[in-house]
């Protein structure tokens, strides 16, 4: 039996959620709230230390992290592969993912508040602001505060948003090159860079793709196309937050194309 | 035909040739100064764009990252193979291979860099040091030179990388409960992804094996391989210098 701990706007809890649809397997959810701190609660820790989303369950195993648990369900369940058989497609598709990791995770979660989220936290006053500021580590906080007042105008989220930009140009890139981004068929390297993409496409911020990287373009609307692209990109999501998302992002689209010209 | 471009006894390099030498593959080495930026020329970032090291070259394809590559090199040459069969027990081994990238080597950048780089880096000219930033594809490693160069890593720095080296020390400890090796039973990619961490933190901290004991007992049974012996002996492939 397939379980997964998951929720609508974590995007590597998206990750697994791909796997399945695009490989047809029966799952069990379990829905962590993670915009109400379920993700902290004692029994939730002891599956998943670091209390992030998602955490498979498979017949009464435990694997953590969604990059790893996407190689995990490949490898017990093959068909349809989403690995490429070429080693060296292999080796394209893992330093996607590796690069999502170590690189986009990061600055999505800084891109995400400074443009729609910081919203919502002050929102909910200056009680609900000291709370979020404090979920940082004491070296984190000062930047944190930051983030929070100077929304894009920080320069952290400024950074994150070139960081975003040199991965876009990156795919613009290998598209050239391949169908997809790993090769001639829908990999793994997708699976993790979905959720990206879509959180950009949720921020409003499509005119990255739109006004000059015509493969991407074409990549999305292909992604989009997919069976399994609305049951685990959208199916979860929470209404308010893809509400305040659009609202923020259409403000925070001008502001974002003008930091990138300046950076270009 | 393989070519493995490394710069010998750094801990990236050393991930790569403890899996080719535990395979028993010959390869040909070239090795690259790191002190003399030799990463950094335009030669060697048209095989590797962020100019580091290693990178293997097979049959003129070109592989980066040391962790892509062992898996890679374990998936083309299956012989002697360094990833469990169980998929479960290859989760695991992920895991490692995983912390190493992302816990291990920024942790081990501060000391290590702190302790081989600051020298050369402060006897450079204001115009060659500025040559060598503009060099630099990463731009990670720019800040990283340029405080190097000026006050050194703050105290905030080594504090967070010596929490990281407690943490990978920690899921060592737990992990080898249930084995001699941190994937289980068998020596894996996951040994050879930590050990050259291990090796530079015990450099730094020699008090953590104290508290660590199975990690201390794995760390002499891995050295006294023979691969690892041969990996770490200075020799021509990787000088002592």
């Amino acid at each position: 039996m397939l379980e997964l701990y998951h929720h609508g706007t974590s995007v590597c809890a998206a990750k697994p959620r791909i796997v399945f649809a695009e490989k047809r397997l029966e799952w069990t959810g379990h829905y962590v709230d993670i915009l109400k701190g379920e993700q902290f609660s004692p029994e939730y820790l002891k599956l998943n230390p670091k209390h992030v989303v998602p955490t498979l369950i498979h017949d009464g195993h435990v694997i953590r992290e969604s990059t790893l648990i996407g190689e995990y369900l490949d490898e017990v369940f093959p068909d349809p592969p989403l690995r490429p058989a070429a080693p060296l497609d292999r080796v394209t598709m893992r330093l996607w993912t590796k690069r999502l990791d170590e690189e986009l995770h990061p600055a999505t979660g800084i891109v995400t508040y400074a443009i729609s989220h910081r919203f919502a936290v002050m929102a909910n006053g200056p009680a609900a602001v000291e709370r979020w500021v404090n979920q940082g580590s004491p070296a984190e906080r000062v930047r944190r505060r930051q983030r929070m007042e100077n929304g894009i105008d920080d320069p952290e989220a400024q950074a994150a948003l070139r960081i975003y930009d040199r991965f876009l140009a990156d795919m613009e890139t290998q598209l050239k090159e391949t169908p997809w981004l790993a090769g001639d068929r829908f990999s793994l390297a997708e699976v993790g860079v979905i959720p990206y993409v879509n959180r950009l496409d949720r921020l409003q911020l499509s005119g990255l793709w739109t006004e000059a990287r015509p493969r991407l373009a074409d990549w999305w609307r292909r992604i989009q196309a997919r069976p399994s692209f609305k049951p685990a990109l959208r199916a979860y999501e929470p209404k308010e937050v893809a509400e305040i998302m659009r609202a923020k992002g259409v403000e925070a689209w001008p502001k974002v194309r003008a930091i990138l010209a300046n950076a270009a | 035909m393989l070519e493995l471009y490394h710069a010998g006894l750094t801990t990236c390099s050393k991930k790569s040739r403890l899996c080719l030498k535990e395979k028993g593959l010959p390869y040909k080495s070239h090795y690259v100064r790191l002190d003399k930026f030799e990463h950094h020329t335009p030669e060697y970032l048209k095989l590797n764009p962020n100019g580091i090291v290693p990178t293997l070259v097979h049959d003129g394809r070109v592989v980066i990252e040391s962790g892509v590559i062992n898996e890679y090199v374990d998936e083309v040459f299956p012989e002697v193979p360094l990833r469990p069969a169980d998929p479960l027990t290859r989760a695991k081994m992920r895991v490692f291979c995983k912390m190493a990238d992302e816990y291990a080597l920024p942790a081990t950048r501060v000391p290590t860099w702190a302790r081989t780089k600051s020298a050369n880096l402060k006897a450079m000219s204001e115009q060659e040091f500025e040559r060598t930033i503009h060099d630099t594809p990463l731009v990670d490693h720019q800040l990283k030179m340029k405080a190097l160069r000026g006050e050194g890593f703050s105290k905030k720095e080594f504090e967070e990388a010596y929490g990281r080296m407690d943490y990978v020390f920690d899921r060592c400890e737990t992990a080898l409960a249930d084995g001699p090796y941190l994937a289980g039973r068998d020596y894996s990619l996951a040994d050879i992804a930590i050990l050259p961490y291990v090796f530079a933190f015990n450099l730094v901290r020699p008090e953590l094996f104290q508290n660590h004991p199975r990690t201390k007992e794995w760390y002499g049974r891995v050295m006294a391989r023979p691969a690892v012996k041969a990996t770490y002996e200075p020799s021509e492939e990787a000088p002592a210098h």
